[in-house]
């Protein structure tokens, strides 16, 4: 993990209240792992307001190029003094942090389920995927076709995507878990035994809350391994403040473990281990 | 340095529950050239803390309501104490709470005897569960006798954290020195509400919580300079919103001898060292020997100096 003041190779918005920022760091490129963040200093170094950072997954990595990508979504007042960073100045990140997501081995199949904002995470696993021979598609959703970003990041990639919009401008009219419902775009093998041919599936899920608890709950009914990916306000993402916990199914003999840091512990978690508030 | 019977290679130790138990900082830099390190406050048993949301920032500033999540004395003493047992530059302060006075006792106790511990530091700002709920530190005879219980228990210095919640600050540090204290350290976090004028909800899980970062330096400042005036000869850490080598200037002049940084280590992890290389620089700049020469030197008109009377208590 390192600390440093990055160049921003590039910093464009994408989509309405999205933007991509290039960061060179060689180190933190070496390092990073699918489901990964980094932690961005937003304001000036004389203001303090924004006062804390705000964790930004990674979209790609290119260690050859020794960048990192992002895209984020403005959605206050750290995100808001990030888009005004120009391209060329620097920018003071921690990274790379967390836990990554865990790599099925070769021959597995893998659906990437993402909604909005939770999207971008995905595509960098789908490169790690692809590199180790994982058949996988990509569930995309947001509320309307602007929204559901990174579709070209994809097709880039060569995996297929299946869209829904709450408006219905692109993909399907709904929800992104009623496509995951509606059949996981795997062939099966054999139709007489829908568990086999699920069974060698693998769900990588990040998204609103909701949208993950309800994919959670589908992946544990088809008994299919889930992995999640959260988001929470965090303040030093080192592990030290506990701010940024999330409440687990704990056992018994450890009460004192039943808030678990998304910084340290994730932002990666096995999704049957999260206690869904629904 | 000397901070009573403590010695320190510098007067910058990072402040308890903002530095986790030293090791997770270690990743980016040397931490061994801190002047202290100041754990998660410890408690008996270990405890879940709070319901989320548990931290919102502020204008220059974070709200943060945790609820004292530890592992509890004995994962303390085996899986933590070991990193910092091997620091040798910086002093190692173990933060200690509890719910009742004989939680502090014992936990001072089963302190004593293990080893790489230089001090401990009494947070005074958990609810006491034997009197409603009220913090320890806002009520003088609780905080002198949890002090002196404590003090009984340990040839360590004692240091009593100081909860700025009160009406007058001075009469709580008079208690603590009263109870036996060594050293105080001041401010623990200001209580405070943040609200969300959209759902009209708490930002918070438990709708109060500690406000510190830059917007709350003033008020401690002012609180340094109270008991200072009140206890001239009394070592005093000074805390509260320190986020540059100029921000600890203005500690030591109102008195403090040391500081502690807290919130800056979210923003800027390296600032214990910019600051720490920031006042050296300060102090050579002006021909100053050590940080000790800036200790109580703010400039006021002649009347305000001194020891004010005692108006209440």
């Amino acid at each position: 993990m390192i600390q440093e003041k990055a160049k921003v190779l590039l910093h464009r918005r994408v989509a309405r209240d999205h933007y991509r920022m290039r960061l060179r760091s060689p180190l933190a490129a070496r390092r990073a792992r699918p489901g990964q963040f980094v932690h961005l200093r937003c304001g000036e170094d004389s203001l303090y307001y924004p006062l804390l950072r705000r964790p930004i997954s990674l979209l790609d990595v290119d260690p050859a190029a020794g960048t990192l990508d992002l895209v984020y979504k403005v959605m206050g007042l750290g995100t808001r003094a990030l888009a005004e960073i120009p391209s060329g100045s620097r920018v003071d990140f921690i990274g790379p942090l967390g836990r990554p997501f865990s790599l099925p081995p070769p021959g597995r199949k893998a659906v990437l389920v993402g909604g909005g904002v939770g999207i971008p995470p995905l595509v960098l696993l789908a490169k790690w995927l692809l590199k180790r021979k994982v058949e996988t598609v990509a569930l995309l959703g947001a509320r309307t076709k602007d929204w559901v970003i990174c579709r070209e990041d994809f097709r880039k990639l060569g995996v297929p995507v299946h869209a829904a919009t709450d408006d219905g401008t692109l993909g399907v009219r709904g929800s992104v878990v009623d496509l995951l419902k509606n059949g996981l775009s795997f062939p099966r093998k054999r139709e007489s035994d829908p568990r086999e041919s699920e069974d060698d599936i693998a769900l990588y899920i990040c998204g609103p809350t909701p949208m993950m608890a309800a994919a959670a709950a589908l992946a544990r009914r088809r008994r299919l391994p889930a992995e999640v990916s959260l988001e929470e306000r965090m303040g030093c993402a080192m592990g030290c403040c506990m701010g940024c916990v999330v409440e687990v199914n704990s056992q018994p003999t450890s009460a004192h473990a039943r808030f678990q840091r998304v910084c340290t512990e994730g932002p990666v978690f096995s999704a049957e281990a999260i206690l869904w508030k629904t | 340095m000397r901070l009573g019977k403590l010695r320190l290679q510098n007067p910058v130790l990072v402040a308890s529950g903002t530095f986790g138990y030293g090791q997770e900082y270690h990743r980016l830099y040397d931490v061994s050239r801190l002047g202290g390190i100041i754990t998660k406050s410890i408690s008996l048993k270990p405890r879940p803390g709070n319901p989320t949301p548990r931290i919102y920032e502020t204008p220059s500033g974070m709200l943060n309501a945790i609820g004292l999540q530890n592992v509890g004395a004995e994962a303390f003493i085996k899986e933590k104490m070991p990193f910092l047992r091997k620091l040798k530059g910086p002093r190692i302060i173990v933060n200690i709470v509890g719910e009742r006075i004989a939680e502090y006792v014992e936990l001072a106790k089963r302190l004593e005897d293990v080893p790489g511990i230089d001090a401990l530091e009494l947070n005074l700002s958990c609810p006491n569960c034997e009197r409603g709920g009220i913090e320890f530190g806002v009520n003088p005879k609780l905080t002198a006798q949890v002090v002196a219980k404590v003090r009984r228990q340990t040839r360590r210095p004692v240091i009593a954290k100081l909860s700025p919640n009160v009406t007058d600050v001075a009469l709580i540090a008079r208690a603590a020195a009263e109870g036996g204290a060594d050293i105080v350290s001041l401010i623990n976090t200001l209580l405070a509400v943040a609200v969300d004028s959209k759902t009209w909800r708490p930002r918070i899980a438990t709708v109060t919580g500690g406000l510190s970062g830059p917007a709350v330096k003033p008020v401690a400042l002012r609180m340094v300079w109270q008991v200072r005036r009140a206890l001239p000869k009394m070592p005093i850490i000074g805390l509260g919103g320190i986020m540059t080598a100029e921000d600890v200037v203005e500690f030591l002049l109102c008195g403090a001898n040391a500081v502690q940084l807290g919130t800056v280590n979210y923003v800027n992890p390296k600032a214990p060292l910019e600051v720490i290389d920031g006042l050296k620089r300060y102090l050579a700049e002006r021909k100053l020997s050590r940080p000790s020469a800036l200790v109580g030197k703010l400039e006021v008109p002649e009347r305000l100096r001194g020891v004010p009377r005692v108006v209440s208590g």
